[in-house]
């Protein structure tokens, strides 16, 4: 690597160029128009940890409560309303986004990459998180906070047993926040995929990633189900489908399997991220290179697979067949094998190394010690027999407590005090820290020992109180005092880590010795990360090569020079992470707050009831959205960038691993999802059902209607193809593209139509039967799809005709097309299970 | 050994235990239909047995494959990587299925 040594007055004019480009914007619009990794990722983590404050406040009232048989702290009613909110909080509003905070912090640093490749989309995720928390907590200034459980069991929470607004202000707000799981999932799998540093190939990417990759695949997958099930439970709340009511062909189960099949794998969505801290904390400590890495490897991605066989464990107490237990079963005790693989390797690490036992790694060995505890009891819990004992005791609230808090909180806190020098260039204070960590620690077992004695007694979770037969009120004072003490150990923490950010000691560069590449980044962080991309020989780079730091923050190597006033990114090849190409990103822009300032008021209207001020709202959002893809990147971006030290590459528009196309990959896997769930719904019904179709709902063979639909299909197929090949034969005659681009849009926007007006005439309205609810929910999905397909092909063929796209830049009709063709595809995947399966059944 | 040029692609490794993931859901589906029905049991077993047959010959096939790939000697370290991982998943995926059909071999499909 010979390069000429930078002038002093270039190398500070390159600097300051990178600042500048890279700058939030002055003030407060610069706040709320900043997309950067860091800041929002910031939010994200103080949002996360606001959220727990709140969930853990109401868990105090919670345990008041049960301090003594018949304490009246709360009534029933508020009883219900806090134990739901306290568990809905701790699942959605913190674990799963605080998590995602420290993905999108650290995972750039990590990949030596300067941002995340679609930063617009993590600022509007952080808007719908917080929006959608706040729209989940105004219930109570409404004085309709949801009480069915964070589960939402029907028919408990449906239109006759909870006639208020709880569930609604449940099902939505829940739904909004997620919004920013699934769009952190597409976010940081194509960071892991391909804007890792030049030379990180896959035996070397640090083990946070591999958790974090596996992690956005299980979100990927396991979101889904649940965003359905609360869209067919609002739609039955809202207006009146049938998916969850016996009488009409429904069947509440639906509910629990669908509920279940997130609920799962939701849980090791949380764990697997943590797990990921522990991967990188363990070796800094132990002062050597992980052991086992290719086995952590192989346990996370076995334990993505094995977590999605598990759902039915919560259901073993419902009347399912002993056989279909068993195979559940058999799956839950399996999944602890890959669990205990990290853990032994996490030990043999620690026992081959050389430890040094400082504050974060005395939270990893508490974590070590109440998480296998947690496992055992998992262990435990997945015997059907021992199941059927404890299930709905405090048993199972001690089981699930000791794998959350032990799997989440405190690789956390680790994690907090690990990077902390890394954020604020300040050292944690490990007097106030180790005492807090005791307090917790203590705090924690004490609390809830005890509950696992009380649930083995007979104390059912979930209800108010309990008789003073049962004889475990001494028990449960424990219980309560040590969760006090609990509390204020968590709070001592986080006053700790605030001090600490503010007016702890100045930490020395690297100040644990690390090896990974987050610690090659300055403190105070600069927006960009890097100022030269570094290029990295093995797992712990900064240990192997002790210039690499100084090297990176010098601009005179990979991508130093910001010669195009631009955000740029270097992409590498997936598994051998080859510089491939350079990526050019979207800056600061109100967008993100927009649109997610109209989804709220969109949602606000649908909650009151003002269903057309609601649907009134999806034209501002389609055009912001609309916008949004047209400013994406930059459209004048050249086919080739130098991007220094000799290296040409293509920029993204040129590239076939193109962030964008793995967004769209992943974009079809989340709605693949969807679209299976809501397949799975139909035949879950009609298993359940005498007739399908119900009497008088036709028979559900196609008419010429369907056929139509399936001729318009055809043609958007064949439009696409013919665009794709025009495209790439003569990249002059514009027309040609963008006469089939339009012809397709036409026929997909026609199909979708046809689609959203043929169940009117068979099997008519979705009120009357489960079967008439899921054909209409079936072709409303599919309808939408189509119309998304339609937009898409519209605005690159305007993209293509403003030649923003043409022969050398093929991406963004790639990914219309790969759009259409999916939605194309799963409409008559759709029709065929609409249409066919009736007739063949 | 050019005869196989995978793995190109990261997204190889899933491929073991989304095979797994398939068969617990046949499998699972079978025994539901079988017993909402109230089709013979034999019904059960016969396609419960249809589906894990292919299921274990896919495993194996990927995972003799892959041992094969990492075992050769013109393959680039990351590649050798990705092959080791996807023969140790795939034993790992045929002892999950395994250990998921055989309470189908103890019990009753439909008690």
């Amino acid at each position: 690597m010979s390069v000429a040594a930078l002038s002093p007055a270039e190398r500070e004019r390159r600097l300051a160029a990178l600042q500048r480009i890279w700058d939030n914007g002055p003030g407060l619009p610069g706040q709320l128009t900043a997309v950067n990794h860091s800041t929002i990722a910031l939010r994200f983590v103080v949002t996360g940890l606001a959220f727990m404050l709140v969930g853990g406040l109401l868990s105090m009232f919670i345990r008041l409560q049960l301090a003594w048989p018949g304490a009246q702290v709360l009534d029933p009613e508020r009883y219900n309303q806090f134990v739901t909110l306290h568990g809905t909080t701790m699942m959605f509003l913190f674990a799963v986004p605080i998590m995602e905070g420290f993905a999108m912090y650290l995972l750039p640093k990590m990949l030596g990459a300067r941002d995340l490749p679609f930063p617009r989309l993590s600022a509007f995720g952080w808007w719908c998180y917080l929006f959608g928390g706040l729209f989940l907590y105004s219930s109570l200034l409404f004085d309709a906070a949801p009480d069915g459980g964070w589960f939402m069991y029907v028919p408990l929470t449906d239109a006759t047993f909870s006639p208020g607004k709880g569930p609604d202000f449940w099902l939505i707000g829940v739904t909004f926040a997620e919004i920013a799981a699934v769009t952190a999932a597409v976010e940081l799998i194509v960071a892991v995929l391909v804007t890792r540093a030049p030379g990180m190939d896959i035996r070397r990417m640090p083990l946070f990633a591999w958790a974090i990759l596996v992690m956005a695949f299980m979100i990927a997958l396991g979101f889904p189900p649940l965003i359905l099930a609360s869209i067919l439970l609002e739609l039955q709340r809202a207006f009146g489908f049938v998916f969850f009511d016996p009488a009409l062909g429904g069947d509440p189960l639906l509910w629990q399997h669908l509920f279940w099949l997130f609920g799962h794998p939701e849980v090791y969505i949380i764990f697997l991220p943590a797990a990921g801290v522990v991967s990188m904390i363990v070796p800094t400590f132990a002062r050597r290179p992980i052991v086992g890495y290719a086995w952590i490897v192989l346990a996370l991605v076995s334990t993505g697979f094995l977590s999605f066989g598990l759902w039915v464990h919560h259901m073993f107490a419902v009347g399912i067949p002993l056989l279909a237990l068993a195979f559940f079963s058999a799956a839950s005790m399996a999944v602890a094998i890959p669990t205990s693989v990290q853990v032994f390797a996490w030990i043999a690490t620690l026992w081959a190394g050389r430890p040094w036992l400082r504050l974060p790694m005395l939270h990893i060995l508490g974590f070590l010690v109440v998480f296998v505890l947690g496992g055992l009891t998992g262990v435990m819990l997945a015997f059907v027999p021992f199941d059927w004992q404890a299930h709905d005791t405090h048993f199972v609230v001690a089981h699930l407590h000791y794998v959350l808090i032990g799997g989440l909180m405190f690789p956390l806190f680790a994690g907090l005090y690990y990077w902390l020098p890394l954020v604020s260039g300040r050292m944690p204070s490990e007097s106030i820290g180790r005492v807090a960590f005791w307090l917790v620690i203590i705090g924690f077992h004490l609390t809830f020992v005890p509950m696992h004695l009380t649930g083995l007694l007979g104390m059912p979770r979930r209800v108010y109180t309990y008789s003073p037969a049962l004889g475990v009120e001494w028990l449960n004072l424990l219980s309560t005092a040590a969760g006090f003490a609990l509390a204020v150990g968590i709070v001592a923490i986080l006053v700790d880590l605030g001090l600490c950010f503010a007016h702890g000691r100045r930490a020395r560069a690297n100040p644990w010795r690390a090896g990974t590449l987050e610690w090659a980044v300055p403190t105070p962080v600069p927006t960009y990360n890097f100022a030269s991309v570094p290029e990295v020989d093995g797992a712990y780079p900064l240990w192997r090569d002790r210039g690499l730091r100084e090297r990176a923050a010098r601009p005179d190597g990979l991508l130093g020079d910001p010669v195009h006033g631009r955000r740029e990114l270097l992409g590498t090849g997936i598994v051998s992470a080859r510089p491939e190409q350079v990526v050019f990103l979207s800056g600061a822009s109100w967008l993100p707050l927009a649109c997610a300032g109209v989804v709220t008021v969109m949602l606000a209207c649908f909650i009151s009831g003002r269903y057309l001020a609601a649907a009134a709202c999806v034209l501002p959002l389609v055009a912001l959205f609309c916008r949004w893809a047209w400013t994406t990147g930059w459209a004048g971006a050249p086919a080739t960038v130098d991007a220094g030290q000799g290296r040409v590459l293509p920029s993204q528009y040129a590239c076939r691993n193109a962030p964008g196309w793995w967004a769209v990959v992943i974009t079809m896997l989340i709605i693949g999802s969807l679209f299976a769930s809501l397949v799975f719904a139909y035949f879950y019904l009609w298993l359940g059902s005498a007739e399908w179709p119900p009497l008088g709902m036709g028979d559900g063979r196609p008419g010429l209607g369907h056929y139509a639909i399936l001729a318009l299909l055809a043609l958007a197929w064949l439009g696409g193809a013919t665009a794709t090949a025009a495209l790439r034969a003569d990249p002059r005659r514009r027309r040609r593209v963008v006469a089939p681009a339009l012809v397709a849009a036409v026929a997909v926007l026609a199909a979708a139509l046809l689609q959203l007006w043929l169940p009117a005439v068979s099997p008519g309205p979705p009120q009357a039967h489960a079967y008439a609810s899921v054909v209409w929910t079936l072709a409303g999905f599919c309808a939408v799809n189509l119309l998304v397909a339609a937009l898409l092909c519209l605005q690159v063929a305007a993209r293509v005709g403003q030649r923003l796209v043409d022969a050398a830049r093929p991406l963004e009709w790639r990914v219309a097309h790969a759009f259409l063709r999916y939605a194309v595809g799963q409409a008559v995947v759709g029709w065929a299970v609409v249409h066919l399966f009736p007739v063949l059944q | 050994m050019t005869r196989s040029r995978r793995p190109r692609r990261l997204l190889w490794i899933a491929s073991p235990f989304a095979v797994w993931a398939l068969h617990f859901v046949l499998v699972y589906s079978i025994q539901g239909l079988v017993c909402a029905r109230g089709w013979p049991l034999v019904a059960a077993w016969g396609g419960m047995a249809v589906v894990t047959l292919p299921a274990f010959a896919a495993v194996a096939w990927l995972g003799l494959r892959a041992w094969r790939r990492a075992q050769a000697a013109d393959v680039a370290g990351e590649k050798r990587f990705a092959a080791r991982l996807v023969a140790m998943l795939s034993l790992l995926a045929v002892l999950a299925m395994v250990f998921t059909i055989l309470p189908a071999l103890l019990l009753n499909p439909c008690e």
